[in-house]
């Protein structure tokens, strides 16, 4: 098997928490329960709070494909403590992932798809991953962790062409999963989705260039008032044509900061 | 006696009332339903004065308490406030700053400044550390110009050229702070703030129903009570009356009762309350 990823081994250490009374037997091919080893052990093995999280990832459905936009920070809880990590990954030529939230179990989702990409790869076959395949194996394995009690603090934003049609769909950290021609994930939920649904829903279908617009306007409001933001960010645009990454950084206006006063 | 008749608050802070609330709950007295306003308000500032709108819907818990609440308040002529958080303490306090207001009005023989609104309602707020849930946005045309505030219960205060409260008030904010020019005309700050309204009360669930709005200049005060309903209430798609004899009539009895005119009166019948819309 080329691939090296396995859902169903341990998560933990195997190597410096050695097994002395041989309790982990080698022929044991079910899952180790992750309570019985906390509790022998003494150790935390699951994510409980997301530690270096990514602010909002905001996309939407235009006329020919699908637009995506996610700032380079990552957030060591309120420190902007790394501050170019792209979180948009392109998987193929028509399927993009996008990911927010704790960026550890981001990182831990995408070697698992790069490794699924590599085995088709190797068959040479010519078939490749299609954004509904991989939203819906994602799905699964969000509410599998979630059912172990071990959930992956990620949102996950799927995008891409799928039979000719754009594709955009999103999985929170319990497996909750659907496909909208609007997702914001985060912060962006409250600030940005109302507003964008109402554009969107009132006017005909945008083109490639309007899109990258509104997409600008949407990351400057962003910026503005979440406290996570980061001016510099990553667009991607997936088209029939292929897929686009751009790198942008936000223009704030400031003209109105004299006028305000909280005293008297 | 000195000859300004307004209350001077005694010094100090009054949690008189939280000794009494725990004997009665230790009592098993059952807390009080909070009805919260569960609210969108918006105010934007424009080249002649302010333009303000609220929602109209009250909730208590999931349930839509009341359809047509009117959350602008007047607090002098010149001078609204909106009203977020716990109804209550939003209808309340401000009734309370009206009274004041009023009062100082008439000893100080001119029209009250919106600096002194916001002043004495934050003054009061924050003798109660946050307890009286007013989240309010006073708006006002005075003689330095015309004013937007935010005041949080806790007492601290915003002057801002435009500002968005309650459940709803992301949303409005994002829709505001998108097209938000300084100057704009009447008719582009009357789009924007229904823009930003519609947004909020079509996305939050706890904002909704109806789009109240006033326009507040140096000269007018137009009142739009509604300026758009957002959900319609649809016609009924059949008639449910029940024909006659659906309800099977076993039997009937006819009496005379006696009575005697008392007392006869002539009322006129223009000027009639109107129902209660529950669109």
């Amino acid at each position: 098997m080329a691939s090296t990823f396995n859902p169903f081994e341990a998560n933990y250490d195997t190597i410096n928490d050695k097994d002395d009374f041989n309790i982990g037997n080698s022929n044991k091919n079910y899952t180790i329960d992750p309570l019985e080893t906390e509790a022998e052990r003494n150790i935390r093995t699951r994510t409980v709070t997301p530690v270096v999280t990514g602010s909002s990832v905001t996309a939407f459905i235009f006329n020919g494909g699908v637009i995506l936009a996610a700032d380079v920070l990552g957030s060591y809880g309120s420190l902007a403590k790394y501050r170019n990590l792209p979180r948009i990954h392109q998987v193929n030529d028509r399927t993009i992932l996008a990911l927010g939230g704790d960026l550890s179990d981001a990182d831990y989702i995408k070697e698992a798809i790069d490794a699924k990409i590599e085995e088709d790869l190797v068959q040479e076959d010519g078939s490749e991953m299609t954004p509904l395949a991989l939203y819906a194996w994602c799905t699964r394995l969000m509410y599998y962790r979630r059912t172990q009690f071990n959930p992956l603090l990620t949102s996950v934003v799927v995008a891409g062409i799928e039979n000719n049609e754009p594709f955009l769909g999103r999985i929170n950290d319990k497996g909750s999963a659907f496909k909208e021609f609007l997702i914001m994930t985060g912060i962006a939920n409250h600030l940005a989705q109302g507003w964008i649904r109402t554009i969107l829903e009132n006017s005909n279908e945008l083109n490639k260039d309007q899109a990258e617009r509104l997409m600008d306007r949407i990351v400057k409001q962003l910026f503005y008032r979440d406290c996570r933001a980061f001016a510099r960010y990553r667009v991607c645009i997936v088209t029939k044509d292929g897929v686009e990454f751009k790198a942008k950084e936000v223009q704030p206006d400031w003209s109105l900061a004299p006028t305000l006063r909280n005293t008297e | 006696m000195s000859g300004l008749a307004f209350e001077q608050p005694a010094g100090g802070f009054v949690f008189d009332n939280c000794r009494r609330n725990e004997i009665l709950l230790n009592n098993g007295a059952l807390p009080g339903k909070i009805h919260k306003t569960g609210t969108t308000i918006a105010a934007v500032t424009y080249k002649d004065g302010v333009v303000i709108a609220a929602d109209s819907r009250c909730t208590a818990g999931n349930i839509i308490f009341d359809d047509n609440v009117l959350k602008i308040h007047r607090l002098s002529d010149n001078i609204y406030a909106l009203g977020a958080g716990t109804s209550a303490d939003c209808d309340f306090q401000t009734r309370l700053l009206e009274s004041q207001l009023e009062l100082l009005k008439l000893n100080q023989d001119r029209q009250v400044r919106v600096a002194t609104a916001v002043r004495k309602i934050q003054q009061h707020l924050f003798r109660y550390q946050g307890y009286l849930g007013a989240y309010l946005i006073i708006v006002g045309v005075d003689v330095t110009g015309s004013h937007i505030a935010t005041v949080h219960p806790h007492g601290s205060i915003a002057f801002l050229p435009f500002v968005a409260s309650g459940s709803g008030g992301y949303t409005s904010l994002s829709v505001i702070e998108d097209r938000f020019k300084e100057n704009m005309t009447e008719d582009e700050a009357k789009q924007l703030i229904r823009d930003a309204l519609y947004a909020s009360t079509t996305t939050d669930l706890y904002s909704g129903s109806k789009i109240n709005m006033f326009v507040l200049t140096k000269e007018k005060l137009d009142k739009f009570l509604p300026y758009e309903i957002v959900a319609v209430r649809t016609d009924k798609q059949a008639d449910y009356t029940l024909a006659k004899g659906t309800t099977e009539v076993l039997s009937t009895n006819v009496k005379k009762i006696e009575f005697d005119i008392v007392n006869e009166k002539v009322k006129s019948t223009t000027g009639s309350n109107e129902a209660m819309e529950l669109a």
